[in-house]
């Protein structure tokens, strides 16, 4: 009963944010917004027994993505918004498609909930879901997508650098081709040096 | 029943992902926000998965899980990463508008 309630206090705390991610004024307040919809959602993840998931998704979003967000958000400044409105072509077609979509998922959901046979339900009483679980299979099973997954986030990382930095024409910058192809005999010369006489003609 | 029942899940994940759609569609005025909604989507999809985990009792929709937010992260920072060269372009965020100042 307990679990329900709580249940039902983070559903709506998340829809109630997703509302507000969707029609507030200011960028600020749609990050800030969403942040709380990763938190609420977050605890639905402990409610399901999914505890890693949720402690990863506050680490992850609201520690990182969020953060990502913020520093957006704080690049562009105040007075991004113009004042081009929504035409009615696009309000139309935004419930339209918001109002497809929600009837087919829910029609799909109680559809399916009604009919039990369709899932073949567990109904444990032991939870096989633990942090520990999650390293097993991680580890042994899905070894190679973990390792392709580490490498998709390395080039994300060179893709958004090499995106965004800003290329100085009058920078001095090291030419590690020039360097290399240079040979002693096109820097260096060799001479003789009288003794007490020096060099006439440097 | 002491679990909360794996419909109230969906219902959830319906519920915000047709949030995040029609957010999507709606706004005109600001590629952020727009942003914002497709990670709203995500967080449905990942919603649906963990509910799935747990009502099969298997520990694989956990995985999908942890990969989806990987790839969210990734898609975020690049997203964001193509936001700030448009705006260093233009100077808006607005879609719709000629890239190229005249």
């Amino acid at each position: 009963m307990i679990l329900n309630l709580l249940f039902y206090g983070f559903a709506s705390l998340s829809v109630l944010s997703a509302l507000c991610v969707i029609f507030a004024k200011r960028m600020i307040y749609n990050v800030l917004a969403l942040v709380l919809v990763f938190i609420a959602v977050a605890g639905t993840f402990m409610l399901m027994h999914a505890a890693f998931l949720g402690i990863v998704l506050v680490v992850l979003y609201v520690g990182a993505v969020a953060v990502f967000f913020l520093f957006a958000v704080m690049m562009f400044g105040n007075k991004i918004e113009e004042g081009m409105k929504s035409s009615k072509l696009f309000l139309v077609g935004a419930w339209l498609l918001g109002g497809a979509f929600f009837s087919v998922l829910l029609f799909l959901v109680t559809y399916v909930g009604l009919n039990e046979k369709l899932l073949v339900s567990s109904a444990a009483s032991e939870v096989a879901l633990s942090a520990k679980a999650i390293g097993n299979v991680l580890y042994t099973t899905y070894f190679l997508p973990f390792q392709l997954l580490g490498l998709t986030l390395f080039v994300a990382i060179i893709g958004a650098i090499s995106l965004t930095l800003k290329h100085q024409k009058d920078l001095k910058r090291q030419s590690t081709f020039e360097q290399n192809k240079t040979r002693p005999e096109t820097r260096l010369q060799y001479m003789f040096v009288k003794l007490k006489q020096g060099l006439k003609d440097a | 029943m002491l679990e909360v029942e794996l419909i109230h899940y969906l219902v959830l994940a319906a519920t915000l992902f047709s949030l995040g759609a029609f957010g999507l569609v709606l706004n005109r005025r600001n590629l952020l926000r727009a942003l914002l909604s497709i990670e709203l989507m995500l967080l449905a999809a990942n919603i649906n998965f963990a509910a799935f985990a747990r009502h099969l009792n298997d520990v694989t929709g956990h995985v999908f899980v942890l990969f989806a937010f990987a790839i969210a992260a990734a898609e975020s920072a690049i997203g964001l990463a193509i936001f700030i060269v448009y705006f260093r372009e233009t100077s808006s965020l607005t879609l719709f508008k000629p890239l190229l100042k005249k």
